[in-house]
């Protein structure tokens, strides 16, 4: 898995939630899918490089959960050197919605560690 | 090429750690443009056919998009062919002054830089000659960016000098033609600065000082006429006197490492050369003429009329103190003998010009296509200013009279003394818009100093 794919996003956002077993889902796929929205709609005002096909006359990529199922292939336009910030972002954004403060801190680490994947060398 | 393109992204991709290849690749495109902007390192010639009696042509380069055009010759054998006198209104279209009179080939060189294409397209020895100046200047735009995990704006500044310095250096390895010893050393630029300085005959002296006497050797005209004839001229001339009218010898004792031969060892030092090639270069300039070439003016020659070139000199000399007076009246119908290249030999004004202002070649060069742009119609005199607080019309013809003048400029000032309306004259001659002032240079053929002179004198005598 290369994270290409909406799919491989949130497979691998899962992974670090926690949250591989559909029975059902504790963080539906939309929610993630809408995340993975967010963290493009971010990366655009970070770094507009990344998405440097879509700064002239064209929006930032939206996609929806039926982007996310198995073999939809979907791609995300987004460098491999800068993939994983975008998982931190998924899961940071996913875990928000929680309210105790161990979520709150594992929340604050995500998003910082993708602010500072795109801004920073380390 | 594309192993050389590659190898100059995969160099760029090492030391831009999170960069993205479309931005280095956009970088790189500007990098190039800037680079044949600023070398005229990429020339491509494009032959059209013209016809009689029209001025206007649309050309198109194939290779790249124009950035200026460098000239238009009527023959491609260098020894018969002669630049015409052919502008760029924008790019494209280029118009003659003159419309040939009859239809010919002739050959457009223009100054080009890449065109749009993606990848960027050069020409293959572009990566090979200019690999490291071209890496510089990436790495100066992308970590001149802010907020990138490779924003560094401390290597920027080192990188963008770098590239500044290269790509000047490249633009004179061009204008020399990328001939031996054209760019083994380059003068410090606070120096080169001084060459815009030069005036009133001074001595400039270097660190150390450079002297001059009057001795049994080679005189100042020598010496410059030999750096001059090995292009050398303008990485010293701001060690050695400015004026080549000066009678004064050159000391030297034939030892170039004589302690007293201040000079001598200057221009070793500063061109890197040994001492026996300094003394062939002291030996060939004893050879050379000592006196000054006479100015000669040919009513044929296609080029720059004498006015203009008046006009451009008087400019210089309001803004730079450029001092050179040049011989003949500014007949407008008068041209002035020059092949299209400042140095040409046999073009006896130019190199008179070249040799009192120690220009070089470059400088020249941008001297006659300066003055391609003046007028050629005498300069109209401008109205009379009332709020002008010092020289009256009768002051200054007063003067002009004790000067023995008058009857030269008389026809081309107010001709009633009695008017009481002051010239357009704010103090200074260097004043530039100063029409009339221009006018009494130019046809008087005076200096800077000598038109101040000729002002201060006339405001002490009486209305």
């Amino acid at each position: 898995m290369a994270l290409d794919t909406v799919e491989d996003y949130i497979t691998a956002s899962r992974d670090l939630l926690q949250d591989t077993v559909d029975s059902p889902y504790r963080y539906t796929t939309t929610t993630l899918v809408n995340a993975l929205n967010f963290a493009l709609l971010e990366i655009r005002k970070l770094r507009p490089d990344i998405l440097l096909d879509y700064l002239t006359g064209a929006t930032v990529p939206d996609f929806t959960a039926a982007n996310a199922a198995p073999g939809q292939d979907v791609t995300v336009p987004v460098d491999y050197q800068y993939r994983m910030a975008v998982v931190y972002y998924i899961c940071g954004h996913a875990q928000l919605r929680d309210e105790d403060n161990t979520q709150d801190a594992r929340s604050a680490a995500f998003l910082n560690k993708f602010t500072s994947q795109l801004l920073q060398l380390v | 090429m594309a192993s050389d393109y590659n190898a100059i992204l995969d160099l760029a991709r090492l030391r831009l750690p999170g960069a993205l290849d479309g931005v280095i690749q956009l970088e790189l495109s500007r990098v190039l443009d800037d680079l044949c902007d600023k070398t005229n390192a990429w020339v491509e010639q494009v032959a059209f056919q013209s016809v009689a009696g029209q001025y206007s042509y649309e050309i198109y380069t194939v290779q790249g998009d124009p950035i200026r055009l460098m000239n238009v010759v009527d023959d491609l054998d260098p020894a018969v062919a002669r630049p015409w006198d052919v502008f760029m209104n924008y790019p494209n279209v280029i118009q003659f002054r003159t419309a040939p009179s009859v239809a010919k080939t002739f050959y457009a060189n223009f100054s080009i830089m890449p065109d749009d294409d993606f990848p960027v397209t050069v020409p293959t020895w572009f990566w090979s000659k200019y690999h490291s100046l071209i890496l510089d200047g990436i790495l100066g735009r992308m970590m001149s960016q802010i907020a990138k995990p490779y924003s560094s704006p401390a290597n920027a500044r080192i990188h963008t000098a770098a590239f500044n310095s290269g790509a000047n250096q490249a633009r004179v390895e061009m204008l020399r033609r990328y001939r031996f010893r054209g760019q083994g050393w380059m003068f410090p630029q606070g120096w080169a600065a001084r060459k815009f300085s030069l005036g009133g005959g001074a001595v400039n002296v270097a660190p150390g000082g450079s002297t001059v006497a009057d001795t049994s050797e080679i005189t100042v005209i020598q010496l410059k006429r030999r750096l001059n004839e090995s292009g050398l001229l303008w990485t010293i001339d701001a060690l050695i006197p400015a004026s080549p009218y000066a009678e004064t010898n050159i000391i030297w004792n034939g030892q170039v490492t004589h302690k007293q031969d201040n000079l001598a060892r200057f221009i070793q030092s500063s061109l890197s050369w040994s001492t026996a090639q300094t003394i062939a270069l002291y030996t060939s300039a004893a050879a050379l003429p000592g006196a000054l070439p006479p100015a000669t003016l040919d009513t044929a020659a296609p080029e720059v009329y004498i006015v203009q070139l008046k006009q451009q000199l008087n400019f210089l000399a309001q803004i730079e103190g450029v001092q050179v007076v040049i011989p003949g009246a500014p007949d407008p119908d008068v041209r002035v003998v020059w092949g299209g290249v400042a140095s040409a030999y046999g073009d006896s004004l130019s190199l008179f010009i070249q040799s009192t202002l120690g220009y070089s070649n470059a400088q020249m060069l941008a001297l006659y296509i300066d003055a391609f742009s003046q007028e050629r119609a005498m300069p109209a005199i401008s109205a009379n200013d009332p709020d002008a607080p010092t020289l009256f019309t009768e002051q200054l013809k007063r003067q002009l009279n004790v000067d023995g003048v008058l009857a030269t400029i008389a026809a081309v000032i107010p001709a009633d003394v009695t008017d009481p309306a002051n010239i357009a004259w704010t103090g200074g001659i260097t004043y530039y818009g100063d029409a009339l002032s221009n006018l009494v240079q130019t046809t008087l053929d005076y200096t800077a100093a000598q038109t101040q002179t000729l002002y201060y004198s006339a405001m002490q005598l009486t209305r």
